[in-house]
């Protein structure tokens, strides 16, 4: 009898402890191993458990409803400590960042409403240090405009020859939301977000993570920020073809131009390679020559698809981003740190880091806007 | 004949491997090869058939700075020394300017990569450095370009090439079993392992121009 | 337990990790354990000896230490910059094992432990071109009916008076 009893006390408690780690976002088991490692045998309860345990979810979602996401901070499982985590946060990415400005850097100006609104139902002190720190727009605004610009430049003296228009579509590419809110997501910014709503959106993420850059830029100089975005926004690049990015509706017009500008010829298509002209599926290879010298060639199922994609590589040879035969995008090593220097001198030069230290931005005349 | 005393070689390679490169080392100078210092001996054994197979032009003997006796080749091949002469100069040029993407062929942990800049290579072992460490992966076998190849025999010198990568995880595979079972017979083996893996960036491959006819 | 329903993938990395600057992918370690229990005496030996060297190595990860009645059987739970979690049971382990499994979970990168297809991952698969069919084939086959007479690519190579070049035998010109 002493022992159905116990039984049932420890039954209860596991179904407990179930439903309270149901609720907190953790799902604990036992070991389905006897403690004693020389049996190698699955226990014979631990099915039935499992299955019970199943059922007993299910049961509390049809009645409670499928538990929100919760932000990490609110686990009640597992402890959280602010401080720690921005800390940690400027350690891990090797970077010095100053604490208090980090800290802004995360504080979103909604989240200071949100929670002063709360106080005030409440009838609390509104005064309370945490409501005091400074929100996070002017820092994003500067970190983006900053890193836009760095990349531009960076991407100027990685490839001179590509025109301006291919550099600023690779830039919007790379500081759009969808890379941005992923290298966000992917460096430990998602959690330190403070935004009443949660899941957050990913512009906020996005916003957030320009902020980081804000205050590296803030604090520790642009050298150190430039830095930062060659490292973590620039890699990603790596894999892709920057030609990708940037779409040249008429290649052969633009091509002709080109030549017209440096004084050769025009250009020529001349079928190099054909293969059955007379079927469904044709192949011809057309090259590009100007002066009898080979620009480009393509594949392509018709002459004209053919043609237009032989002035398109023919373009990409001209610019010197072709894949294929260009070198690679140097993040590291000597001629990243060349690249790095030269993209420093460009922005000094262009007086962008002046603007981004004075406390008005007037960006505006330049056409930039943060898209937030 | 020729099949069968190579496949004897290799067996008898695989059971005394230090005592046969002895035996290659002092009884047949045409083959000749000895080991590195550095290289364990599971490494070696596999470098040494190699090397049976490429020496067919080198007398020399392999002893960790390799070197390719070309005037010995052009000889044997009855090559114009100004071809060869040209071909240096252009892969030379080549190197100087812009060489573009490179790619190498990388000999590590008993395995061999074709790598190119920001690759990632796994490799069934536990790498002693630490995270986040550079490493020079020393046996590169092969260095080519769009337009040029450059092949070891069966290494490249140290000098020429710089291959360098960085660890960036030390991980395990997922729970492998092992199991044996005779039936009827009484007989089971079961065993659970996992191995560890590594993985590698590759950050930068650097080639400098060929010197004095050598390689 | 065939290869081919267990989950696999492919090499790859976050964040092209390894390029620029590494970044260490553990974020938080959190130990969860009994003050009292036995089976939790290897994460309090660890917690005792090692754990302060541990977080001063690693400024980057955040440690938390939580003794909690529930958990009579420790768990220690890795927490990676991708979002993954990692629950490790540290039942009735020893000091070593413990630090064995901290020291897998801070060199991991946070991805899913599966079978992995290939040994390696590359974005540029050829360097020196692919192969076609026209490969190193002559121009002037392209104007040939066949089946024909004519000197296939090795003969021809040594007639130098043929056209091979493109830019020679390509004299079809494109209205």
């Amino acid at each position: 009898m002493a022992a159905t009893v116990a039984c049932t006390c420890a039954y209860r408690s596991k179904t407990f402890n179930l439903v309270r780690q149901i609720r907190s976002g953790i799902l604990w088991t036992s070991n389905p191993f006897l403690t004693d490692s020389k049996v190698r045998h699955v226990a014979r309860w631990y099915r039935p458990y499992m299955w019970y345990l199943e059922k007993l979810k299910k049961k509390a979602e049809r009645k409670f409803g499928v538990p929100l996401p919760v932000p990490r901070s609110e686990h009640t499982e597992l402890p959280w400590d602010y401080d720690s985590e921005l800390y940690a946060f400027s350690q891990r990415l090797s970077e010095d960042f100053n604490v208090e400005t980090l800290r802004a850097a995360f504080n979103h100006r909604e989240y200071t409403e949100d929670e002063a609104a709360k106080r005030r139902e409440l009838r609390m002190d509104e005064n309370i240090p945490l409501l005091n720190i400074p929100d996070n727009e002017e820092l994003a605004e500067k970190g983006f405009i900053f890193s836009s610009e760095y990349i531009k430049s960076y991407l100027r003296s990685a490839y001179p020859k590509f025109p301006d228009e291919g550099v600023k579509s690779v830039s919007n590419y790379l500081t759009d939301v969808e890379i941005s809110c992923h290298i966000g997501r992917n460096l430990g910014v998602y959690d330190l977000i403070r935004y009443p709503e949660f899941p957050h959106p990913e512009e906020i993420i996005q916003k957030t993570f320009f902020a980081v850059i804000g205050s590296l830029l803030q604090d520790k100089g642009a050298d150190r920020t430039g830095i930062f975005v060659r490292d973590f926004i620039l890699a990603q690049l790596i894999g892709k073809d920057i030609n990708r990015f940037w779409d040249i509706l008429d290649p052969m017009k633009r091509l002709s131009d080109y030549l017209e500008t440096q004084k050769q010829e025009l250009p020529e298509s001349r079928i190099i390679r054909q293969s059955g002209a007379s079927t469904l599926v044709a192949m011809y290879i057309v090259g590009v020559y100007s002066n009898k010298q080979i620009l480009g060639f393509a594949p392509g199922v018709s002459l004209l698809e053919a043609e237009e994609e032989a002035a398109r590589v023919a373009l990409k040879n001209i610019y010197e981003t072709n894949p294929e035969t260009c070198a690679p995008l140097y993040i590291d090593g000597s001629r990243g740190k060349v690249y790095h220097n030269v993209a420093m001198k460009r922005l000094q030069d262009n007086n962008i880091l002046l603007q981004l230290k004075g406390d008005n931005l007037k960006m505006e005349a330049q056409g930039e806007k943060m898209s937030i | 004949m020729a099949a069968s005393t190579g496949k004897s070689l290799l067996r008898l390679f695989r059971t005394h491997s230090s005592f046969l490169q002895n035996y290659i080392h002092f009884k047949l100078p045409g083959l000749a090869c000895s080991i590195h210092q550095s290289w364990s001996v599971r490494s070696a054994r596999y470098i040494n058939t190699s090397c049976l197979i490429h020496n067919r032009f080198s007398s020399r003997s392999y002893s960790g700075n390799p070197s390719i006796d070309v005037e010995d080749i052009e000889r044997r091949l009855s090559i114009p020394q100004e071809k060869t002469n040209a071909v240096i100069e252009k892969v030379n040029t080549d190197i100087l300017t812009n060489p573009g993407r490179l790619f190498a062929v990388v000999y590590f942990n008993r395995k061999q990569y074709k790598v190119t800049v920001e690759d990632l290579i796994l490799s069934i072992e536990h790498i002693e450095a630490d995270i986040g460490e550079k490493i020079r992966l020393e046996k590169i076998m092969m260095v080519g370009s769009n337009d040029f190849s450059l092949i070891g025999r069966p290494l490249l010198s140290r000098d020429m090439v710089e291959v360098w990568a960085t660890v960036i995880e030390k991980t395990t595979t997922p729970k492998q079993i092992y199991f044996k079972m005779k039936r009827r017979k009484g007989y089971k083996k079961w065993v659970e392992y996992k191995d560890n893996l590594s993985v590698l960036r590759i950050n930068s491959i650097e080639i400098t121009p060929l010197k004095d006819r050598r390689l | 337990m065939t290869s081919r329903s267990m989950p696999s993938a492919f090499l790859k990395s976050i964040l092209q990790n390894g390029i620029g600057r590494y970044v260490c992918q553990l974020q938080r370690i959190t130990f969860l354990f009994s003050k009292s229990s036995g089976l939790s005496r290897g994460v309090r030996d660890f917690i005792e000896n090692d754990l302060v060297d541990f977080a001063r190595k690693n400024p980057g990860v955040v440690v938390y230490v939580k003794p909690d009645p529930n958990h009579k059987s420790p768990l220690v739970v890795a927490e990676y910059l991708n979002g993954n979690k990692k629950d490790i049971e540290c039942q009735s382990m020893n000091r070593e094992q413990v630090q064995k499994e901290v020291e897998l979970a801070r060199t991991q990168s946070g991805l899913d432990v599966v079978r992995l297809r290939k040994w390696m991952h590359t974005d540029n698969p050829t360097i020196q071109g692919l192969w076609t069919p026209f490969t190193n084939k002559p121009t002037y086959l392209n104007v040939e009916t066949f089946p024909s007479k004519n000197p296939t690519w090795k003969y021809a190579e040594r007639r130098p008076t043929l056209k091979l070049d493109n830019e020679i035998s390509a004299d079809k010109k494109l209205s």
